[in-house]
Formats: structure tokens, sequence, C-alpha cells
């Protein structure tokens, strides 16, 4: 059975169409690891069925010799895709029983092209946080565990934790995530796996549930850069039912993912070692700028003087947008509605029963922010403070073709760390921020373990709508970094077995 | 800038979500703590600065105005909490 686990998803592509492999045994021995693995919380719903019916479907197309190009290939939708009559959540008790009656885009591409789902992974409340322990369905758990604590368990990153841990603990070959400020990109780094966030307009926002709209962007997460690459692939398109949905061609991912890095320039900015750079993480960014610069990149140290102004803009701008976003809870057309006599209460009421304590305070930031003479003050402000970060980035892009820095300050936290400083939390996403603000593509590949035994990943930020060496030097970082561990947990069943 | 106990209810009232007496000293804490963050911007001079509104610099498009779709009303109520003959049903609000 852990055969089929150990396929990397280009693999199981191949054996599939090969006929070598079923994605009937495929899915099958998916879904006793998702039960096997169920200890975790990584899914809030699992679609056994219908991952059955859909992998029989991909059979037959095979068997004809037809088929897309993740025909048969089993996923995890994060819950935050509105699914057509499966149930999709956000996490969050206001959608508890939500059913759509319509397909996100995104997932219609996935399913066009042969994939089958095997069911919804959980997140923080409406992809609000960094360590998914914000989810109405409960914290969910890495399978990663510390050398130095082994009894403690650990997050796994957010806000698509769900779907971070289900792809480490394989219970999943690959799976959707959405990152408005680092939710792709910290879960991986915090889970030993690869996340791409696309260029802003890449993949549609239509049929997912709304955070920050000038920020959301969905992408996926995998074993491999390749697996990723292909991954994204078939969730990217232009569509005009998404305003901000992006024209320009995504070019074929696979074709320069293995070109050397020779004669790239790759900036190094010196801002992002900040003092709270821990040091074990600046070694391992090092390490990174060797391994790149050993292919036969050129190492350019680079200035993006207004990072450091990245968090706050960003924390005004995605709170502000999230309030006007989460306005239409109201308990009317869908979602809890908590019944009171006068319509006002009943907004209330049902507002303070169907949100979480992280999303209302994001709301209250939110509202602040936007309110009556403040609006100059900070939401104006924050969007100036944009255009100086974009110019920051315009400047770079100059003279370097990407960028290295690390993903994440440390390796993952223990569950319920940070949990009663929201600040502390929010300095979670120092280093992803800046590329959401300025919609910039970016990568996190694994590279090490730390000392104590958790993965660690680097983060690679391209030009706008410049996937293609986001994805060449995130590989050349994989081929070089060599990183192959594997999960506490993958080890243990293993060993078990 | 930070807020006080009054401006938080204020913008809880506006938001539509309720704080509730023993929690309000904890709101308005954290809150503060996040909106000392933002004043960090102050260091930065944006008066000949625009602001990005659009990061992509794709024009928005605009549809030309058909009808493309409808005629599905049990869809669009169907998880709706209470509805009433094809409508949103909810308490009175003309008296």
């Amino acid at each position: 059975m852990n055969d089929f686990l150990d396929l990397s998803l280009a693999e199981a592509r191949a054996r599939l169409a090969a006929r070598d492999i079923s994605s009937t045994e495929l899915t099958k021995a998916y879904l006793s690891r998702i039960e096997a693995t169920a200890n975790l919380n990584a899914y809030i719903t699992i679609t056994h069925d219908q991952a059955m019916l859909g992998a029989a479907q991909a059979d037959a197309r095979l068997a004809k010799g037809k088929g897309g190009i993740l025909e048969g290939i089993c996923i995890a939708v994060k819950d935050l895709f509105c699914t057509n009559g499966v149930q999709t959540t956000a996490a969050s008790r206001m959608l508890d029983g939500f059913i759509p009656t319509y397909e996100s885009t995104v997932t219609s591409n996935l399913w066009n092209a042969g994939a089958v789902l095997l069911g919804k992974t959980n997140l923080d409340e409406f992809a609000m946080g960094s360590s998914n322990t914000t989810s109405y369905y409960g914290a969910v758990e890495s399978p990663w565990r510390s050398t130095d604590a082994s009894d403690k368990k650990r997050v796994p990153g957010g806000s698509s934790g769900g779907s971070a841990a289900a792809v480490a603990a394989r219970s999943a070959i690959a799976a959707t995530g959405t990152d408005t400020g680092g939710s792709i990109r910290q879960p991986a780094s915090f889970s030993g796996i690869v996340g791409i966030k696309p260029t802003y307009g890449r993949c549609s926002r239509w049929g997912i549930i709304a955070f920050a709209s000038s920020l959301d962007q969905a992408g996926p997460m995998a074993r491999t850069v390749e697996d990723a690459a292909i991954l994204l692939q078939a969730m990217a398109s232009y569509d005009p039912k998404d305003s901000t949905s992006a024209k320009t061609t995504m070019p074929n991912l696979l074709v320069d993912i293995n070109k050397s890095v020779k004669g790239m320039s790759i900036g190094v900015p010196i801002e992002y070692r900040i003092d709270s750079l821990p040091e074990e993480t600046s070694k391992i960014w090092d390490h990174g700028i060797d391994y790149l610069k050993s292919e036969g990149a050129d190492i350019v140290h680079i200035s993006l003087p207004h990072t450091k102004y990245a968090l706050p803009t960003y924390y005004i701008i995605a709170p502000a947008e999230a309030s006007s976003n989460l306005a239409r809870y109201d308990g009317v057309r869908y979602g809890l509605r908590i019944n009171e006599q006068n319509i006002t209460d009943m907004y209330t009421h049902t507002r303070t029963e169907g949100f979480g304590e992280e999303v209302k305070r994001r709301i209250l930031l939110g509202t602040y922010v936007l309110s009556s003479g403040y609006y100059d003050a900070y939401y104006l402000k924050a969007q100036k403070m944009r255009n100086l970060l974009r110019h920051d980035f315009n400047q770079a892009f100059d003279k370097v073709d990407a960028i290295l820095t690390p993903t994440t300050l440390s390796d993952a936290f223990e569950i319920g760390d940070n949990k009663d400083d929201p600040l502390k939390m929010y300095l979670q996403d120092v280093f992803t921020v800046p590329a959401s603000l300025v919609g910039l593509p970016s990568i996190s590949v694994p590279v090490t373990l730390s000392k104590r035994g958790l993965p660690i990943g680097l983060q690679v930020l391209g030009r706008m709508f410049d996937e293609n060496s986001v994805v060449r030097v995130g590989r050349t970082l994989e081929r070089t970094a060599e990183f192959k561990a594997m999960t506490t947990l993958v080890n243990g069943i293993l060993k078990d077995e | 800038m930070s807020i006080d106990k009054l401006t938080a209810k204020t913008l809880a009232n506006l938001a539509r979500i309720k704080i509730s007496e023993d929690e309000l000293d904890d709101v308005v804490e954290n809150l503060n703590t996040i909106i000392l963050m933002f004043n960090k911007l102050d260091e930065v001079d944006t008066l000949r600065v625009e602001p990005l509104t659009n990061i992509t610099g794709n024009f928005l498009s605009q549809s030309d105005d058909l009808i493309i779709d409808g005629g599905y009303q049990n869809q669009i109520t169907s998880n709706a909490p209470k509805v009433d003959r094809g409508f949103f049903v909810v308490p009175r609000v003309i008296d």
C-alpha cells in the first residue's frame, strides 16, 4: 500500500498513463491513509464515495487513452474553495453545513483536468491565521515532532494548515491552498513541503470564499517543485467571472524547470536580515545562497528599503478588506442565523456567535482603519505604502531575476504558542507579506531540518508573471539541498509496518 | 493613536458584533497592541505618493449588459435559514 503513497504526483501521473497502476488503487490507498491519520484533523470533510466514483471514471478515460493533465490524480482541496454539492465551511461556525450550488473556477479546472477529490482540508477560520488553531473544527496537528520535545504537538502553519499536514502526512498527493499574506508558503515551510503563491491574477478567485480580495490568491501545495508546477498549470486560467483575473497566458512551467540557474542574477535583500532573525535561520539562508552560487548564479546584494513597513501595511489592508467582505454574513441568505425578533439583533447575535475571536478582531481592526476620520491616516496611507513597496521591488528586478529569502523566522512552534499574543502571531508573516502586497509570484521550498529535527524552507520571489524563474530557482534549491526527510509520523508508521 | 473602551464599543456596533463587558479590556488591549504597530508608518513621508489600488496593471474589464444566466431561484435560496415561496424571510423591518 505504501508504494502508492511513495509516488510523487509526476510519477503517479506517468504510471497511470502507462496503465501500470489505476486511479482506483491510488485513491483507495489515500483514503485509507486519511483514516489512519485522522488524529491530525487535516480534513473537515472526506468525500469517500465521490472519490471512488471519480477514480472509476478516470480509469475509464485512461483505458481509452484519454484524459487531462491530472487524470486519476487524487488531491485535497482547502475548505475555502466552493465545491458543488460538497459542504464548504471556511472552518467557521458561520458556514457550518453550507453546501454550494456552484463550483469554484480553480476546482472546475482541476476536475476538467481529470483530478479526483479526496476531501476538504481544515484551515484557520476564514483563512485568518498562521497556525491553523483558529478553526471551528479544531486545530490541525503537524505530522512532524521535534527531537527535543517529541511529546509536544506542533502547528502545521496556517492558514492552509490542513492542506500542508495532509501532503506532509501523505494523506493527499497534493492539495490546493490559498495565500493572502503567506498562507501557502508559511505552512509549506513548517511542514517540509513545496508551496507556490502565483502572481496575483493567475488563479481565478471566483468561488473562493473571500478574505482580502486584493491579496487572495490560490496556489498548489505538493511534495516536489515539479508536482507543484503541474498542479499550478491546471489551476491557473483567465476567468471573465473574476474581474482581476489576468489575461496573460501561463507558459508551460515544466519546459525550463530543470534548466540551470547559471547566469541568473539572484538578489539577497539586506533588510530581511532583521534583528529577530534567529542565527539558525540566517545560516540556512546562507546555505541557500551558497547552493545557488555553486550552480552558477550571480548573487547580488540588494536593498528593499521599505521592507519593515510591509507588516503594518498588510495588517491595515487585509483587515480592511476582510471587514467589508465579511459584512455579507448577516444570517439572511446563507449560513448561521441566531433568531431574534428584531433584525438588528439578528445580525448582531448571528455575527457574534458565528465568528471566532480572531475573525472578530480583524473585522474590528478593519472597521477602525476604514472609519471616518481614520481612513486617510491608515487605509490610504497603507495603499501609498504599497506603492513604495512595489517601487522597491521594481528597482530590485532591474538588477536581478529572482530574490532569495527565508520563508519563516524559525521552524514550527507548539500548538498553543502565540495564542494570547496576536501581534506575535502576526510577526510570523514578516517575510511573506511583501510579495502578497505587490502581487509577486513566490515559492517556498524545504531545504533542511533544524537542529531539533523540524523542516525549514526558503522563499524565492520572481517578477510579475514570471513563475518560470520561480520554479526554476526553486527546483535548483530542491536539487542541491537534497531534502529527503520524512515526517516523524510517516517514519513511525513505516517502522510499525 | 490608540483606542479607548468607548471607541471599541462604537466599532463593534458598526460591525454588528457584540463585545461583552468581560471581554472589553482584553479586546481594547489587543487592538491597541496592533494599532501601535500601524503607527510605525508615520515615519514615512507619503505626501507625494499615489495610492496603489491595482497591482497587476490590468484594466478591469466591462461586460456587455446581457442576461447570461438565471432562472435558478431554488439554488439561490437552498442555503437560506428561512425561505417562503422563493423569498428570503427576515424579522419584520417595518412596523
